[in-house]
């Protein structure tokens, strides 16, 4: 006997149905899987651009160092002195999230909402001078700092430190008259 | 004719979809592995040119030495780094290598009357000069 028309209109519409919800789901699931791989390529490419500003950021401080000294830090890059020892001596300075250089009067006075903070710690020895400069994450930064081989972890750091960068510097102290370094 | 176009369609739209986060993870990926590249290029250059501080002192301290000792300048140098030569009388220079295949080459200039240390040179040079490919004839013009 044959199958009635509308019989068969029900099992063609039946059959398409459920090919159209097993395709929603495989949609939803790759999708989910799409926007997981353009969420981690997001987060990936805002630590890579917070680490190529730090290593900018840093080569400043230290050409402004090596030419200008502290007193350039101070002009130039508002920095503050922290803190200073018999032959250390360290200065910090907050930036912003474009890791620019930004008065201190904009944040309150335990850090707590910077976004960037550099720091220069000055070492002092037989004429010559050695500064490490440490760029890291405010404590009021919620994304995880990036810690690859061109960071380096520092003890009481929390995991905040984005990079780090360490030069030397010569200061004669011209005792020869008329002599020294040019 | 309409069992099987959505699948179809699901296929394609998947398709670009895939292709689409894989290509932006991998370039990131890849734009991640050269900011961590440029970062270490830096902090080696940095270490170099400590080196080349430290070879600044080193001829200052050479001349401080020479004055009150009377010994000859050019046997402290060697005495002191086997990277140091003397071009002439009054200039030194120190070959300090980085790990990325180049040189920071620092040159001084002394100037035995003033008593003054000068930096002549602070450059950075490749080891070694890059092989040209010849084997293509380019056109020149003519």
């Amino acid at each position: 006997m044959k199958e009635k028309p509308q019989e068969r209109y029900g099992v063609c519409s039946q059959l398409f149905l459920a090919e159209l919800t097993a395709a929603i789901f495989l949609f939803i699931l790759c999708v989910s899987q799409c926007i997981l791989a353009f969420a981690v390529s997001e987060r990936i490419s805002r630590r890579t651009r917070d680490l190529n500003q730090a290593v900018v950021m840093a080569q400043a401080i230290v050409e402004v160092w090596k030419a200008q000294g502290e007193e350039g830090l101070a002009e130039m890059l508002l920095f503050s002195k922290e803190m200073q020892e018999k032959e250390i001596t360290a200065y910090w300075t907050a930036l912003n999230e474009r890791w620019e250089p930004v008065e201190k009067t904009f944040f309150d006075e335990k850090e707590r909402s910077m976004c960037h903070m550099a720091r220069i710690e000055i070492h002092r020895k037989e004429g010559l001078s050695e500064a490490v400069v440490t760029m890291s994450n405010g404590n009021g930064a919620s994304e995880v700092t990036y810690q690859g081989k061109a960071a380096e972890l520092l003890p009481d750091s929390g995991g905040r430190v984005v990079f780090v960068l360490r030069a030397g510097k010569y200061e004669d102290d011209s005792e020869l008259e008329g002599g020294g370094v040019r | 004719m309409n069992l099987g176009s959505s699948s179809l369609i699901l296929v394609f739209i998947v398709l670009c979809l895939v292709i689409l986060g894989m290509l932006t993870l991998k370039n990131a990926q890849i734009d991640e592995l050269m900011a961590v590249h440029m970062a270490a290029a830096v902090q080696e250059y940095y270490q170099a040119d400590k080196q080349g501080e430290k070879f600044v002192q080193t001829v200052y301290q050479a001349l401080k030495d020479t004055e009150t000792n009377n010994i000859l300048m050019a046997e402290y140098m060697q005495r002191l780094s086997e990277e140091t030569y003397q071009n002439d009388i009054n200039e030194f220079s120190s070959d300090i290598f980085l790990n990325s295949g180049q040189i920071l080459r620092v040159k001084l200039c002394v100037d035995w009357k003033d008593s003054e240390v000068r930096v002549c040179s602070w450059r950075i040079f490749p080891k070694e000069e890059p092989e040209m490919n010849q084997s293509m004839g380019v056109w020149n013009g003519e």
